[in-house]
């Protein structure tokens, strides 16, 4: 059983001291190798490097006697028994952990590991609490009073236990100097896209891509429109182009066309040729003349009914009117000649009783696009009004298409 | 004017027009006179142009509201 003089201690407090084999000294402490348990990982070795080119130790953690504020005593055999290096698919602490960006799944945002607490439980040693607080960096550096300072004034709590960390899947990077944690073990796909967007503009390349290729189509999807150009042109680069071809056919022409418009013109006749065939004329009239014509970013998937239509046979059977479709904010009401009378939304829909119809709740004063209408004008009216799709109608006020802000909302800051 | 004030001044006036002929059965001849005089007031809003076309739409509407409410019509002797 080790004597350990405190209970707990910070990583990098201890990494560095030197390690006796009984009163000779063998080298000094670079690293732990630690294990998942399904709690707190536990400690199994000590890695200790040693002068003049001898290679270093893998001591198993039982074997040390003692862990005192200024050294560690090994009680071992024959030196050579453990002139190894820790396994390939070892996790170390300090190599693979410390320093390292965790993806905060609480705010979102990315934090670095500052530091990782080490607690002893019946003569073991475990990784506690993961600590990203500038007050363990400033200890770090020696910056002790200024650390004591911000500790006192710091309202946020800045350090997590293990139990909330999980190391990212073994097919990810498999711990080659590159782990990144996730605190609070939620599952991915439960995060917004704008906020994965913004975790994957923090991480670098290797550790992006086996991140995003974690995401279901329709997330990684998303995800993609929202990232910033630069990323969106390395994540397609890099992803093989089945899944690059299904990701582009979540799109709508719109948002397709702003992510092939950053892409060099080989790669985007490549896809073009690979997308589905009734937006892929669309995209590509977006794509090589920048027609900004309304109806390009248009849907025929509205829902539409005529005016007599009973609002609560329209709440009863939602489901079905609204598969397929893309817009089903609104309701159009429409007369046999597709002439547009009215919009009702949800709530009006939610709200009316169960005599009335369409007619008697909708909004008869209509805000809407013409045929000749840019991307622009529908931009204008969308700040303006705030809804969430505007329909497109002729000059007869028939309606042609319906135009929804999610489509063209992550092109926008193009136009300006 | 949009086709479709026409058409929604028309569904309203059928809702006033239903109302007015239940509160009648009910005994409310006074409550009936106020729903026929909104059936009215919402006919005065539609043009002449488009009453004509609508006409057809308000009658089916008052047939399915009453169709849709116990009345007195309901009654079989």
């Amino acid at each position: 059983m080790v004597a350990m003089f405190e209970s707990e201690i910070f990583l990098s407090e201890i990494l560095g001291r030197k390690v006796y084999f009984k009163t000779e000294r063998v080298g000094t402490l670079e690293d732990f190798v630690i294990i998942e348990t399904g709690k707190l990982p536990e400690i199994t070795h000590l890695v200790v490097s040693r002068p003049f080119g001898y290679p270093s130790l893998l001591l198993p953690w039982d074997k040390i006697s003692q862990v005192s504020n200024t050294e560690i005593i090994a009680d071992i055999g024959q030196l050579a028994d453990y002139e190894k290096a820790a396994p390939e698919n070892a996790i170390l602490l300090k190599a693979h952990i410390l320093d390292k960006k965790i993806l905060d799944m609480d705010d979102h945002e990315v934090e670095v590991v500052y530091d990782v607490k080490l607690a002893l439980q019946n003569g073991k040693l475990y990784a506690s609490e993961v600590d990203f607080s500038r007050n363990r960096l400033l200890r770090r550096f020696g910056l002790n009073r200024l650390a004591h300072f911000f500790a006192e004034h710091s309202k946020h709590e800045e350090t997590v236990s293990w139990m909330y960390v999980q190391p990212l899947p073994d097919k990810i990077g498999m711990f080659s100097g590159h782990v990144k944690l996730n605190v609070l073990k939620e599952n991915i796909h439960d995060i917004h896209p704008v906020d994965l967007a913004d975790i994957l503009e923090e991480l670098e390349g290797d550790q992006r891509l086996a991140v995003f290729n974690q995401l279901e189509p329709e997330l990684a999807s998303s995800t993609l429109e929202e990232v910033e150009p630069r990323v969106q042109r390395e994540l397609i680069s890099a992803i093989n182009r089945d899944r690059a071809v299904q990701l582009i056919n979540e799109m709508s022409p719109a948002q397709a066309a702003d992510l092939l418009s950053i892409l060099p013109g080989a790669e985007v006749d490549e896809l073009l040729k690979l997308i589905d065939g009734e937006s892929a004329a669309k995209v590509q009239q977006l794509v090589e003349r920048h027609d900004e014509n309304i109806l390009l970013y248009a849907t025929q998937d509205i829902i539409k009914l005529p005016p007599a239509t009973l609002a609560s046979q329209v709440v009863d059977n939602y489901r079905q009117i609204a598969r397929d479709k893309e817009v089903i904010m609104y309701v159009y009401v429409v007369d046999e000649n597709d002439t547009l009378l009215g919009v009702v939304d949800e709530r009006e829909l939610i709200m009316a009783d169960e005599t009335q119809m369409l007619a008697e709740i909708m909004t008869d004063s209509i805000i809407s696009l013409g045929p000749q209408d840019t991307l622009q004008n529908a931009v204008r009216l969308f700040e303006r009004y705030g809804f969430r799709a505007i329909p497109v109608e002729d000059e007869a006020e028939r309606i042609l298409g319906a135009v929804s802000f999610r489509s063209i909302r992550g092109i926008r800051p193009r136009l300006r | 004017m949009r086709l479709g004030k026409a058409y929604k001044q028309a569904a309203l006036a059928a809702a006033h027009k239903v109302r007015a002929k239940l509160l009648l059965e009910a005994g409310d001849p006074t409550g009936a006179k106020h729903e026929e005089l909104a059936y009215l007031r919402h006919l005065e809003n539609i043009r002449s142009a488009e009453r004509q076309r609508v006409a057809p739409f308000l009658d089916a509407v008052i047939k399915t509201k009453l169709d849709r409410t116990p009345h007195d019509g309901d009654k079989t002797v």
